[in-house]
């Protein structure tokens, strides 16, 4: 096993220096009766060769290569999948610069002698997240966007000075979203109500304003843009809660902010998301990153892990894990949160691409998604395939009545294409039967376009 | 380390000092010597009602946290606002500048059930 | 004085990305648009983002700097006790990275996704293998979450039986996230002070069992224990549990010490979580990501978090289950690290995984044995995948502390042992060599060890270690007096 380097002689030296007679005569503090049943067999499937021992690398090559040809991955079908993930292109040198041992192989940064390559980017990704979100703090990331907001909803219970902890949901919050923010709450507190939505899918204002007067909410969190694609006006809604409600705002997809105002400007106290298609992989849905950001005086309830910029004995700039006083290791059952670290490599994938990508990249980027979602849009509704939401504002992506739409989408695949998400999944509702939430990314040109509209137009 | 006679002592290592009916609350030398450099102090708002033992603020240093307890039930009238700005204060000073909150007592006899400066120094001799 | 591995080198200074910036530099392309341009109808971004305007090689440099200012794996031992700093395989990478198992959408209908599933379902059963356990979700993203969900099956488990338990019992030598786990899932916690051996003893079980009964939902134990010991009683501990319906938890982080040595089921263990970034080699990458899988008994399966991947009839499918506490991570989980993982489980086989513990078991106990000649060792009792010693020798006749002998360390050319945890042992330094280490690699950080002790007992005290570092020592009371978070914050 070429990862255990001891040999048969070296592990007699060891046992000597020990005065052992064998390696058994360590686990004497294990009960024999746990100790005789331990033993396990793991199931290579039609690796398997019955001996117990492992594979081979270039084995193992070609298992998971038959597996991965399995899967529709992005190189072989031409998908419109998002609702949350969004497939992106990765630039080449953000896995050559991943896979530096130095960033790889190193440990959360307890030691900031020896880790300030990790401290100093995780300050510059707190800082490139408050630049895109117009907000003054940033952590140094978190498990993912929904997690973060579930984290931000619980934050905002923490800061109310009300026994009564309601929380106010947007309807057309994605449903991993919500799921998520119920199950974080199922601990202590009533389940979130949920605000519905008017015809263009954005927040109903009547019905906001009497569930607040109803529930006295702590906090109201609403998407942007929302699962249907939509924007929210998030001035007017902050307008319109009261004063000691807090507006938490999640940003499933932040290339949103390259074209709309951010949210930091628009009265949010909380703003989270998923920052995962800046270099990232769609991986299935993770190893992803969360961005968590707030106000400052918010600062001491903040979850997560936040490093902060300072100097060092000789009087050098220098970078540390800072205000650790809120964290699970020191605050135990008090703490702000339980997480533990943040998400250091995926935080440096996106530090990378947004560096990388740069003040006018990330501008091309808002705008080709725009553009190819305004043409799709357009060319869908022309062969009558029309949105659902009317009048609906919406970046990227959007809800479309596709006629028969299982038929559709059999078609569709059978043609290496996905064309979006059935939302009957997730909205039982009988208008739902036939909507598709169909998402562009900028993989795709003017001519994967048509082909959708192509098949989905006809059956 | 300080103990200042006159003052009232808590198990909690806070100091009370009796004005009439208004108790001045901070920590003591012992207790910021042993978080060593504050870098955060948190208090209530002026006009607060707050109940004998129950957590009115916090003090923090790099690697520790604590709790402050309110050593006798009363309306809080001050609260001093430098050492929000400047926790250093109450390193330098826990007895004078360092001070934390005001609180005008319900009950003074509260305040006589604390420790007299020779108890707490022996509080402190047999903890440490 | 020994020869240190730290030597000096062209290291070179290097400012934040941003400083590399030059108005109108074009970094990465988009492909051209093959479609009108359009924009923002309405609450269109006044002013852009203020991100560099970088070129590809600045961004190389940049980071490639950075990244020479940090201590890995890859660069020498790395004996964070509690946190398994074990050698990641290389072609754990490799796999991860094929773009059918990467580009891959969570959307994907699950015809479109059989080999996703199959990787999911194989790792599940190997986890089940291991543990003994009967079900696996991988869905929870980190330990922390695995231990979340964990109490939250417990929880949804005492609901459906009709009772509200409110209490769950850990030891005072219990990992931090023990606690706040509780608390988010709305649970008191009761602190069970641990026997001389860092052991949890029966009797402090039933002593609080006795006084809070039923009221008690579970006990969360750490096995073996935060101080490197097996938990010998823990049958016994589990049967009082069960006594009164309560569950016993174990939390699996030191997993890598007992694979094929001992099965928490065997244990009496109803739920755990296992931490793939340790036990299954994957990459800890500065502080993340990880994954969490939950193992359970039968009887708590029921209440995992959907969905649950099955095998029906030669196929891989997704299925809701109508008692689950929910979702805990959006997608399936980490994926990326399960790929990981599974390869590293296939490398090794099931051989190769028990090897992996009795390795990991002897070079403790090797680094124990040899360290005992000059540092003081916390409890006598035989160590698994690690050990704690204390700075009582050397701080009662030198006045040196762990602090500083960790530090000097660093000269030395490793990295620090976990210190100060657990917190019942007052000075600790908690060892964890794991397998991966050669003997030679072990006596050269036992040799820098003996050294630092040798040097302190000749007078030395290392109040300005490390001396060799790119920076010193950091002022991290500044740094939480006026905090500067971001770039924006410098002015102020």
């Amino acid at each position: 096993m070429p990862s255990i380097p001891m040999t048969e002689n070296e592990e007699r030296r060891v046992l000597k220096t020990l005065g052992l007679q064998s390696t058994e005569d360590l686990f004497v503090s294990v009960p024999p009766k746990i100790r005789d049943a331990a033993d396990f067999k793991i199931d290579l499937g039609e690796m398997d060769d019955h001996t117990g021992r492992g594979l081979t690398e270039h084995e193992l090559r070609l298992y998971f290569h038959k597996l991965a040809d399995k899967n529709a991955y992005a190189g072989k079908y031409t998908h419109f999948l998002g609702g949350g993930i969004y497939d992106n292109i990765v630039p080449a040198i953000v896995n050559q610069l991943t896979l530096r041992g130095e960033f790889l192989t190193c440990y959360t940064p307890y030691q900031p002698e020896i880790s300030q390559g990790t401290l100093q980017y995780i300050f510059e990704f707190q800082t490139l997240i408050c630049r895109l979100t117009g907000m003054p703090i940033a952590n140094a990331s978190m498990y993912d966007g929904p997690t973060a907001t579930a984290e931000a909803v619980l934050m905002a219970q923490r800061l109310s000075a009300k026994k009564e902890e309601s929380v106010l949901i947007a309807g057309s919050l994605s449903p991993e979203y919500k799921g998520i923010i119920q199950t974080f709450l199922c601990g202590h507190s009533k389940m979130p109500v949920e605000i519905p939505w008017k015809a263009d899918s954005t927040l109903d204002f009547d019905a906001l304003a009497s569930l607040t007067t109803e529930h006295k909410p702590c906090a109201v969190v609403v998407s942007y843009p929302n699962y249907f694609g939509s924007l929210e006006d998030l001035k007017v809604i902050k307008q319109k809660l009261p004063a000691d409600c807090l507006l938490i705002v999640a940003v499933p997809d932040p290339s949103v902010l390259a074209l709309y105002e951010p949210p930091g400007l628009l009265g949010a106290d909380i703003v989270t998301g998923e920052g995962h298609q800046f270099g990232t992989p769609m991986l299935f849905g993770g190893p992803h990153v969360g961005f968590f950001c707030t106000r400052k005086e918010y600062l001491r309830q903040m979850p997560g892990r936040v490093c902060g910029e300072t100097t060092d004995s000789r009087g050098q700039r220098a970078y540390t894990l800072t205000l650790s006083t809120r964290e699970q290791h020191i605050r135990r059952e008090k703490a702000t949160s339980n997480i533990c670290t943040n998400q250091g490599l995926i935080a440096l994938r996106t530090t990378i691409y947004l560096s990388f990508l740069g003040k006018s990249g990330f501008l091309k980027l808002g705008e080709t998604n725009q553009s190819l979602y305004d043409y799709l849009a357009d060319a869908l509704e022309h062969k009558g395939v029309i949105p659902q939401f009317k009048n609906a504002l919406c970046y990227r992506e959007g809800v479309f009545k596709v006629p028969n739409l299982t038929q559709r989408f059999k078609k569709a695949v059978a043609l290496n294409m996905i064309p979006g998400i059935p939302l009957s999944k997730y909205f039982k509702e009988k208008e739902f039967n036939d909507s598709l939430l169909i998402t562009v990314n900028p993989k795709h040109t003017k001519r994967d376009l048509d082909k959708l509209v192509e098949v989905l137009s006809h059956d | 380390m300080a103990i200042p006679k006159g003052l009232y002592y808590t198990k909690e290592h806070e100091w009370v000092q009796l004005d009439d009916n208004v108790a001045t609350v901070g920590i003591t030398d012992f207790a910021q010597e042993s978080l060593g450099d504050i870098t955060y102090v948190q208090l209530p708002k002026e006009g607060e009602v707050v109940k004998k033992d129950d957590p009115f603020g916090v003090v923090e240093s790099v690697k520790a946290v604590s709790d402050l307890y309110s050593p006798v039930s009363g309306k809080i009238v001050e609260v001093n606002q430098p050492v929000l700005d400047a926790p250093e204060i109450v390193n330098e000073d826990p007895f004078s500048d360092g001070w934390m909150i005001k609180i005008e007592v319900e009950d003074e006899s509260e305040v006589k059930e604390l420790m007299s400066a020779e108890a707490y120094q022996e509080y402190v001799e047999e903890k440490g | 004085m020994i020869e240190q591995k730290s030597t000096q080198g062209l290291s070179l200074r290097e400012g934040t990305i941003f400083d590399r910036s030059e108005k109108g530099r074009i970094g990465f392309e988009i492909p051209p648009l093959t479609v009108p341009r359009s924009h923002a109808k309405k609450f269109a971004r006044e002013n852009p983002a203020e991100f560099p305007e970088v070129s590809e090689l600045d961004v190389i440099r940049h980071f490639t700097r950075l990244s020479s200012w940090n201590y890995a794996i890859d660069l020498g031992t790395f004996p964070l006790g509690s946190c398994t700093m074990k050698y990641n395989p290389r072609i754990n990478e490799e796999i991860a990275a094929i773009p059918g198992l990467a580009d891959i959408h969570p959307e994907l209908p699950p015809e479109l996704c059989q080999g996703a599933l199959e990787v999911m379902y194989r790792l599940e059963k190997a986890l089940c293998a291991v543990s003994g356990l009967d079900e696996v979700s991988l869905q929870p993203a980190a330990g922390a979450v695995g231990e979340f969900t964990g109490l939250s099956v417990i929880k949804r488990f005492h609901e459906k039986h009709g009772s509200n338990r409110k209490y769950v019992l850990i030891p005072d030598s219990a990992h931090g996230t023990n606690p706040a786990s509780c608390s988010l899932v709305g649970y008191e916690t009761i602190t069970l002070k641990s026997g001389e051996n860092g052991n949890v003893s029966p009797d402090a079980v039933k002593e609080a069992l006795d006084k809070y009964g039923r009221e008690v939902a579970a006990l969360m134990m750490t096995n073996p224990n935060t101080l490197g010991l097996f938990e010998s009683n823990i049958s016994e501990i589990a049967d009082l549990l069960h006594g009164i319906g309560a569950q016993l938890y174990m939390d699996g982080a030191n997993m890598n010490a007992i694979m094929g040595i001992a099965k928490p089921k065997d244990m009496g263990v109803d739920v755990m979580q296992y931490n793939l970034h340790k036990t299954f080699s994957t990459p800890h990458g500065g502080g993340g990501p990880g994954a969490g899988p939950v193992a359970v008994r039968q009887h708590l399966a029921p209440y995992l978090p959907n969905p649950r991947v099955k095998f029906v009839d030669g196929k891989y499918i997704l299925e809701n289950l109508n008692d689950s506490i929910g979702r805990v991570k959006s997608g399936y989980g980490n994926f990326g690290v399960m790929v990981r993982a599974l390869t590293y489980i296939f490398h090794h086989g099931s051989n190769g995984l028990k090897q992996v513990s009795r390795k990991a078991v002897l070079n403790a106990n090797y680094i124990k044995k040899r360290l005992s000649e000059k540092y003081e060792v916390a409890r006598n009792a035989p160590s698994f995948h690690e050990s704690v010693f204390t700075d009582a020798r050397q701080q009662k006749e030198f006045g040196v502390k762990t602090l500083q002998i960790a530090k000097a360390l660093i000269d030395y050319g490793f990295h620090p042992p976990t210190v100060y945890f657990p917190l019942v042992v007052p000075g600790a330094m908690l060892i964890e060599p794991t397998e991966t280490e050669s003997l030679r690699e072990l006596d050269e950080l036992v040799d820098a060890f003996l050294d630092i002790a040798a040097r302190i007992e000749k007078g030395e005290k290392f109040d300005n270690a490390p001396t060799k570092t790119i920076i010193g020592k950091v002022d991290e009371v500044g740094a939480a007096r006026k905090p500067i978070l971001s770039l924006d914050d410098r002015a102020h």
